[in-house]
C-alpha cells in the first residue's frame, strides 16, 4: 500500500511536530531505512550519541520511537512517515530489525487480547473535555436506586438552572437591549458560570457568545435579539422535557450540554453502513487540544455525517480518517431531530478518491434554501447545514467573496414527463443572477477562483443561513491534459 | 415546497413584525409602551407571570426562525462587463512530485532553491498547478526578485488570476516591464528608469545615449551617477564624448562612475594623460644579474588638473597624500601596460614590487587595476603570489574580486594545486578561502578532492572542535555549488560519518539533504504531468 502526503499529514496531529518532521523527511540523518507491507523503520541521528530507533506499524498506523518525546508521532515518526510518502524507494531494507519485531509482536499480543474482550468494552475513552457524562455506569444494576436518585437530583438542578436563566432573560428584556452595551463582562460571565454550575454547559456557551455579537457590526441589536429568542425557545422546550418525543428529548439534552458517550451512542442507536467519502477535514488547535472535524458523505445513502475528534497533547486521533479517503463500514449517528454528528465504527480504508473528481449530487441554490427551511422546521436551533452546491462561480464583490449563480434562462416548454428530475422541479428559473455569500478569508476566495477559472465549481461547505463556509471544492472541468 | 405547519402566508408579515419587536426590545419592555406584534398560534396565556417580557422573547425566537427559513439570496449586481473565463492552458503542468516539492519550497524549505527551480520549470515549459497558484503569488508578492521567475510559470490560469488582484498585478508587470513602455522613462522611479535604459541600451545603444544626454542635466547628482552607469551596457567609443563631459562633474560619485568607463574605451585621452603621470615614477633598473623597481612619489601636490584625470585629493585605500596620488594612478591604468613596457611577466613585476618598500601600495593598486580592467592574467598572478606568502605577512588583497576575473576553469586551475600543496583540512589552509570562491557548478574533480579532505578531517573527532566553524562554512557553500548529480559522490563517503561528528552533523545533513532535494527538483522537470486535475 502506498501512502500519500495528505494521508501522512492527517496522521500528524501537532503542527509543531509536522514542521520538525518536514525537516527530517530527507535522507541524510537516516540510516538502515526499510519497510515491509505492514511496517516501516529507520534510525535517525539525534543530538545524542546513539541514533533513535523509529518504527511505524502501518496497519494501524501506530508509531514507536526510542526518543524521549511523549508526542505520537514524534518528529522522527513524522519524518519517517513523510519520507515514506514522498520517496518510498529510499526505504529499501527488506528485513525488520529485531527491536521492531519485538515491538510489533507485543502489539499483536495486546490486539489479540483486545479482540477476545467483549465487543462492547469501551475502546477509547471519550476525550471531549467539556461537559459531563449522561451515561449510566457499569455498576448501574448494582445500585439502581442510588443511581436513580442521583439522576433525579441532577434533573432538578438542571431545571432550576433553566428557570434562573429564564428570569435573567426576562430582566434583560425588561431593561432593554440598548442597556446591555454598558454591561461589564461579568454580567454575562456570572450567568454563564451559574449555568455551568447547574450542569447546563451548552446553554452557558450560548450566553458567552452573546457579548461577542456586539463586535460583529452595526446590526448587533437585531443579532442579539435573534439569539435571545432562540435561547428562550430552547429554555422553554427544556422546561417541558418530559412531554417531548424521544428524539426531540435527546436533541434538547445535547443542546443544553449533556454529553453522550460514544459507547452509549453505539449501544443504543442503529449503525448505518455505507461507503463513506471524506469531503472535508478541518483541524483547529487550542493550546494543547486539537479538534478535528471531518465531514463524510455516504455514497449510497447520500447522508452527510460529521465526525468530531479530539486529540490532547499530541496523542493520535481515534480514527485515521484522511482527506478524500473512502471507507466502507458503519457510522452511528447521535440521536436527535436531525442526526448529523456520528461516531465511526470499524471503517475499512478503500483508498482515496481522485481529488479532482467532484462528488455527484450537487444541488443548486433554490434547493439549498428549500432543504434548509425543511431542516429548520425540524430543528429551529440548527446552526450549520452541510451542502454540496454546484453551479456557482466564485467572484470577488464589494462585501467579500460570493458564489455567483448565473441567471438561468426560462424553461422551454418541455412536456412535463417523468424525466423532469426533482432538482429541476425545485430549481425554478432565475431571471437574474444570484449571489451567495462566502464566509471565508480573502485568500481562500482567490484559491476558489484559481480553481474555477471563471467556470462554475462544485463546493462543499456549511450553510449558516446567511452564508456558506466553503470547506472543499472541485472544478467542473479538471485541468485539461495536454498530450 | 413541502407542506409546513405554518400559518397562512397572508397572516405573516415577518419583516415588519421584527422591526416592531426590535424597537420594543431595544428600549426594554419597561420603557416602551408600544404593542408587541401578534403571532397566531404563539401567544402565551394572559395569566403568565412576566407576560410581556416572555411574549417578546417567544416572538423573537419564532420570528427569527421564520425569517431564517424564508431567507432569499440577494440578486447579483448587473455585471459591468462579462466576467472573462480563463484561456486554456498551453504548457504542461508539473507532475505530482514536482507539485509536492514546490509546496515544500513555498513553505520555506531550502528557500535559496526556489528561484532556480522556477526558472528551470519555465525553461522546460512547465507551469504550476491551479491549486498552488495562490500560494506562489502570495509568496512572490513581497519578493521582487522572484517576480520574473514566478510570472513565467503561472500559465494561462495564473496570468488570468493575477490580473484580477491589484496586489499581484505588479508581479505580472515584471515580466512585461522590459518592453517599450516609454512612460516609465518619463515618470518612473529611478530604479525603473535605469532598468528601462539598460534594456533599451541592449538593442538600441545610440537612442539610449540620446535620451540619457538630454535628461542628465536636470537630474540630481545621485541619479546622474546611477543613470550614467547604464552606459556600461554595450559601451562603445561613441559614448566617450558624453562621459568626458561628466569627468569634471562637481560630484565625486559621478566622477567615479565615469572614470572607469572611460578607461575601458580605446583611443581616449585619459589613459595617455595618466600614463604620462605614472611612467616617470616607476622605473625598472636592470643590472647584469638582477632587476630592481624604483618608486618615486609625485613631485607636485594635488591640484584641480588631477581631478580631470580622475584622481581625487584623498583616497582611503592608500596612506599618505602623495602615495594616494600614485596609488590612484596605478589603480586606473591597465596593469598589462607595465608588462608590455618592461617586457616582463606579471609575476616578475609582482615579485619586484614586493621587494620594494612600497609593496603594499603597488600591489593594492594593481589588484584594483586588474579588477577594473578585468585582466585575468594579472588577477591570477596576484592570487598566486598572495597564496604563496606565509599567512602572517600577507597583504589584504581583494581576493574575492580578483577571483571573479578568472574563468571557472582558470580558478579551478589555481585551486587544485593549492589542494595538492596543503592536502589536509586546517583553518589556515590557503585553499580553504579560495575554494569557496569557485562558483557553481563544481567539476567532479574538485568535489572529489574536497570531499576526500573533509572525510579525512571528520574521521578525527578529537580535532572537530577546531575546524567546526570553517568546515560548516565550507559545507554550506558546497550545498549551493555542487551539482545535484554529484549527490552520491558526496553522500557515499560522508553520510556514514554523520552519526559521529558531534559539532557538524547538522551542516553535513544540510549539505546532503540539499543536494538530494536538488536532485529531486531536477527529476521533477522531466516527470509526466499530473494525471489531470487539482486536489481540494
Amino acid at each position: 500500500m502506498t501512502w500519500t502526503e495528505e494521508q501522512a499529514r492527517a496522521l500528524i496531529t501537532d503542527s509543531g511536530t509536522l514542521k520538525r518532521g518536514q525537516e527530517l523527511a530527507a535522507p541524510a540523518k537516516w540510516q538502515n531505512l526499510g519497510r515491509t507491507d505492514t511496517a516501516a523503520w529507520g534510525e535517525c541521528k539525534g543530538s545524542g550519541s546513539k541514533p533513535y530507533q523509529t518504527g511505524i506499524d502501518l496497519t494501524e498506523p501506530a508509531f514507536k520511537c526510542s526518543c524521549p518525546s511523549r508526542v505520537f508521532p514524534c518528529k522522527h515518526g513524522a519524518g519517517l512517515l513523510l519520507l515514506l510518502a514522498r520517496q518510498p524507494q529510499l526505504l529499501s531494507g527488506p528485513t525488520p530489525p529485531a527491536w521492531l519485531e519485538e515491538w510489533l509482536g507485543k502489539r499483536q499480543q495486546t490486539q489479540e487480547k483486545k479482540a477476545t474482550k467483549p465487543p462492547k468494552a469501551p475502546e477509547v475513552a471519550e476525550t471531549d473535555p467539556s461537559g459531563s457524562s449522561f451515561s449510566a455506569g457499569k455498576e448501574a444494576s448494582l445500585n439502581d436506586d442510588a443511581r436513580q436518585k442521583r439522576e433525579a437530583q441532577r434533573q432538578a438542578r438542571m431545571q432550576r438552572g433553566a428557570q434562573e436563566l429564564e428570569t435573567w432573560l426576562v430582566d434583560l428584556l425588561r431593561t432593554g437591549l440598548a442597556a446591555t452595551d454598558q454591561q461589564p463582562r461579568s454580567y454575562w460571565e456570572t450567568q454563564a458560570a451559574r449555568l455551568v454550575d447547574n450542569q447546563l454547559p451548552g446553554l452557558a456557551t450560548i450566553v458567552r457568545e452573546l457579548p461577542t455579537l456586539r463586535h460583529q457590526g452595526a446590526d448587533w441589536p437585531a443579532r442579539l435579539l435573534a439569539r435571545l429568542g432562540e435561547l428562550y425557545l430552547l429554555v422553554r422546550t427544556f422546561q417541558r422535557l418530559p412531554e417531548l418525543a424521544a428524539e426531540a428529548r435527546q436533541e434538547v439534552l445535547q443542546l443544553v450540554g449533556v454529553n453522550l458517550k460514544k459507547e452509549e451512542v453505539q449501544a443504543t442507536q442503529p449503525a448505518v453502513a455505507d461507503e463513506w467519502r471524506v469531503l472535508a477535514q478541518t483541524t483547529t488547535e487550542e493550546e494543547r487540544l486539537t479538534v478535528r472535524r471531518s465531514w463524510l458523505h455516504g455514497q449510497h445513502t447520500g447522508r452527510f455525517a460529521l465526525v468530531v475528534e479530539f486529540s490532547f497533547g499530541g496523542q493520535p486521533f481515534a480514527t485515521p480518517l484522511v482527506p478524500s479517503g473512502r471507507y466502507t463500514g458503519e457510522l452511528t449517528f447521535y440521536p436527535g431531530l436531525l442526526p448529523l454528528r456520528a461516531v465511526p465504527g470499524i471503517l475499512t480504508f478503500r483508498g482515496t478518491a481522485p481529488g479532482y473528481l467532484a462528488p455527484a449530487s450537487g444541488i443548486g441554490p433554490g434547493q439549498l434554501l428549500d432543504e434548509h427551511a425543511t431542516a429548520l422546521a425540524r430543528l429551529p436551533w440548527l446552526r450549520e447545514w452541510p451542502v454540496l452546491l454546484s453551479g456557482g462561480i466564485p467572484v470577488p464583490s464589494a462585501d467579500g467573496w460570493v458564489l455567483r449563480f448565473p441567471a438561468s434562462p426560462a424553461p422551454t416548454a418541455l412536456p412535463n414527463d417523468a424525466a423532469t428530475s426533482a432538482t429541476e422541479a425545485i430549481e425554478a428559473p432565475t431571471p437574474t443572477a444570484l449571489d451567495l455569500r462566502l464566509l471565508c478569508p480573502d485568500l481562500t476566495g482567490w484559491e476558489l477562483r484559481a480553481l474555477s477559472g471563471g467556470v462554475p465549481l462544485t463546493v462543499f461547505g456549511e450553510w449558516t443561513g446567511q452564508g456558506l463556509r466553503p470547506l472543499a471544492s472541485w472544478p467542473a472541468v479538471a485541468e485539461p491534459q495536454i498530450t | 415546497m413541502s407542506a409546513l405547519p405554518l400559518a397562512p402566508e397572508t397572516a405573516l408579515r415577518p419583516g415588519a413584525d421584527w422591526q416592531q419587536l426590535l424597537r420594543v426590545a431595544l428600549l426594554g419592555t419597561r420603557q416602551s409602551p408600544d404593542p408587541l406584534p401578534t403571532l397566531p398560534d404563539f401567544e402565551l396565556p394572559d395569566d403568565t407571570p412576566d407576560h410581556r417580557e416572555k411574549q417578546a422573547l417567544l416572538s423573537a425566537g419564532v420570528l427569527t426562525t421564520i425569517r431564517k427559513a424564508g431567507y432569499q439570496f440577494p440578486t447579483a449586481p448587473p455585471e459591468k462587463s462579462v466576467a472573462p473565463v480563463a484561456a486554456p492552458e498551453t504548457q504542461e503542468v508539473l507532475g505530482p512530485s514536482g507539485t509536492q516539492l514546490l509546496h515544500q519550497l513555498l513553505n520555506g524549505q531550502y528557500p535559496e532553491l526556489l528561484p532556480e527551480f522556477l526558472a528551470a520549470a519555465a525553461e522546460h515549459q512547465r507551469r504550476v498547478p491551479h491549486q498552488v497558484l495562490v500560494s506562489l503569488l502570495e509568496h512572490a508578492r513581497t519578493r521582487p526578485t522572484l517576480h520574473r521567475a514566478a510570472a513565467a510559470v503561472l500559465g494561462q490560469r495564473g496570468a488570468w488570476l493575477a490580473a484580477q488582484n491589484p496586489a499581484w498585478q505588479t508581479l505580472l508587470a515584471a515580466s512585461e516591464q522590459a518592453t517599450d513602455d516609454a512612460a516609465i522613462w518619463e515618470t518612473g522611479a529611478i530604479r525603473q528608469r535605469t532598468f528601462y535604459l539598460e534594456t533599451l541600451r541592449r538593442h538600441n545603444p545610440a537612442q539610449a545615449r540620446e535620451l540619457l544626454a538630454a535628461a542628465l542635466p536636470q537630474e540630481p547628482a545621485k541619479h546622474q551617477a546611477q543613470l550614467l552607469e547604464t552606459l556600461a551596457v554595450q559601451l562603445s567609443p561613441d559614448d566617450a564624448a558624453l562621459l568626458e563631459q561628466y569627468l569634471a562633474s562637481k560630484s565625486k560619485e559621478v566622477r567615479q562612475t565615469v572614470v572607469p568607463l572611460l578607461l575601458r574605451l580605446p583611443n581616449t585621452m585619459l589613459p595617455e594623460r595618466l600614463w604620462q603621470r605614472a611612467e616617470p615614477l616607476l622605473q625598472l633598473k636592470r643590472t647584469l644579474l638582477s632587476k630592481k623597481l624604483l618608486v618615486e612619489l609625485p613631485a607636485t601636490d594635488w591640484d584641480k588638473t588631477w581631478l580631470l584625470d580622475g584622481i581625487e585629493q584623498k583616497d582611503s585605500r592608500f596612506q599618505g597624500e602623495k602615495a594616494a596620488l600614485l596609488g590612484q594612478v596605478l589603480a586606473l591604468l591597465p596593469p598589462q601596460r607595465w608588462a608590455e613596457h618592461w617586457h616582463l611577466m606579471p609575476a616578475n613585476i609582482i615579485d619586484l614590487a614586493a621587494d620594494t618598500e612600497w609593496a603594499a601600495l603597488l600591489l593594492t593598486a594593481w589588484a584594483e587595476a586588474a579588477v577594473l580592467h578585468q585582466d585575468a592574467a594579472w588577477a591570477t598572478a596576484l592570487l598566486e603570489w598572495h597564496y604563496a606568502q606565509p599567512r602572517k605577512n600577507a597583504l589584504s588583497l581583494p581576493v574575492a574580486r580578483l577571483a571573479a576575473q578568472l574563468s571557472p576553469a582558470e580558478l579551478i586551475g589555481l585551486v587544485l594545486p593549492q589542494l595538492q600543496a596543503t592536502p589536509h583540512f586546517a583553518t589556515d589552509a590557503p585553499w580553504l578561502h579560495l575554494v569557496q570562491l569557485v562558483p557553481a557548478p563544481w567539476p567532479e574533480a574538485l568535489t572529489r578532492r574536497v570531499v576526500e579532505l573533509l572525510r579525512r578531517a571528520l574521521k578525527q573527532p578529537e580535532q572537530l572542535h577546531r575546524i567546526q566553524y570553517a568546515a560548516s562554512q565550507l559545507l554550506e557553500h558546497m550545498a549551493r555549488v555542487v551539482p545535484a548529480d554529484q549527490y552520491s559522490l558526496c553522500a557515499e563517503p560522508l553520510q556514514p560519518l554523520i552519526q559521529d561528528v558531534p559539532y557538524l552533523h547538522n551542516s553535513l545533513a544540510r549539505l546532503l539533504n540539499t543536494l538530494h532535494f536538488r536532485q529531486q527538483l531536477q527529476e521533477a522537470l522531466h516527470e509526466p504531468p499530473s494525471p489531470a486535475g487539482p486536489t481540494p
